[in-house]
């Protein structure tokens, strides 16, 4: 009986009927379908997890953009300050020289006073430029 | 049987198409796993989830290649892919085949036990020479076919067969003075 493996035809059939019984465990198809009905569920809270995650993306990145144009607006007006306090210190000097009259009191006042209307006036511009207006009008 | 799924298909009916899909193809895109893995339970896995790849992309076959073909490119690498992800399975260590060949053993005597060394040497093949050996027995399918699940050319898989099949005789010649010393 042994003898029928010399037999190419015998071990054919052998091999067919061993390998032949290899196939999916019954019952494959209903796991597959439970299967695809949870794929069919997992899209939706992917996206909902992906819309939760852009709305924190896009706040911490208005978030950002308000604190970095903040910053720089602070930079501006305390930029213009230094350099208006100089030159309406030196023009109110000038001033009270060639008047002579004026009490030495009023300088600083004047300095203060041209400065903070310079700082208004950078205000103003920033105020515009924010709001999507043009300077240009205030600069002009 | 690939002309109807195409035609579901094209006229956008993707769910009717799957389940033929299933049908038509569980066997084959099983036998591409298990060649591969070696393992019942692995190869279901990878079965599974080369049906819900197809689920998913179904949309895009433009039928340029054969629906087939397509499917054992997609069968073979998710096997080929998890075989890398998991430690490699004791080589053919299938167990549900074994037990039905030991159950043979026991119920036909002498040709089951013949069975259980038969199995033990399709399990020492070569990696190749066992995937083209079970996917051309699983279904007696013609070598064509066996070359299209595995991606080779058609001479390659017949070398295989008949190395296969020598190594195969050989390993079952071996036992026969045993048993006959034996009996």
């Amino acid at each position: 009986m042994n003898h029928q493996s010399r037999d190419p035809h015998d071990l054919d059939r052998r091999l067919v009927q061993l390998i032949g019984t290899i196939d999916a465990a019954p019952g494959f198809e209903a796991r597959l379908a439970a299967r695809l009905a949870r794929e069919r569920t997992a899209p939706d809270a992917a996206a909902r997890a992906r819309a939760r995650e852009q709305l924190l993306r896009s706040r911490s990145d208005t978030e950002r953009a308000l604190r970095r144009r903040l910053r720089s607006n602070l930079i501006l007006i305390g930029g213009a300050t230094l350099a208006a306090i100089g030159p309406a210190w030196l023009s109110a000097q000038l001033l009270a020289n060639i008047l002579g009259a004026l009490p030495n009191s009023v300088f600083p006042i004047l300095a203060l006073g041209s400065g903070a209307a310079f700082i208004a006036w950078v205000g103003a511009v920033l105020a515009r430029t924010e709001r999507g207006l043009p300077a240009t009008a205030l600069l002009a | 049987m690939e002309e109807p799924i195409v035609a579901m298909l094209r006229a956008g009916r993707s769910a009717q198409a799957l389940d033929a899909l299933v049908k038509a193809y569980r066997r084959q895109v099983f036998g591409v796993a298990f060649a591969i893995l070696g393992s019942r339970a692995a190869a279901e896995d990878v079965a599974q989830e080369v049906f819900v790849k197809l689920w998913k992309s179904l949309d895009q076959f433009d039928g340029r290649a054969k629906l087939s073909t397509w499917i054992y490119a997609i069968a073979r690498n998710a096997a080929i892919s998890a075989r890398r992800r998991e430690r490699p399975t004791s080589s053919l260590s299938d167990e549900a085949v074994l037990a039905d060949a030991e159950a043979r053993a026991a119920v036909e005597d002498a040709p089951g036990a013949d069975d259980v060394t038969l199995w033990r040497a399709v399990a020492a093949l070569p990696d190749s020479q066992r995937q083209a050996v079970i996917l051309y027995y699983q279904d007696e399918r013609p070598v064509e076919e066996v070359a299209a699940m595995l991606g080779i050319p058609v001479n390659t898989v017949k070398t295989h067969l008949h190395r296969a099949r020598a190594r195969l005789a050989t390993a079952l010649d071996a036992r026969t003075p045993l048993l006959e010393h034996g009996t």
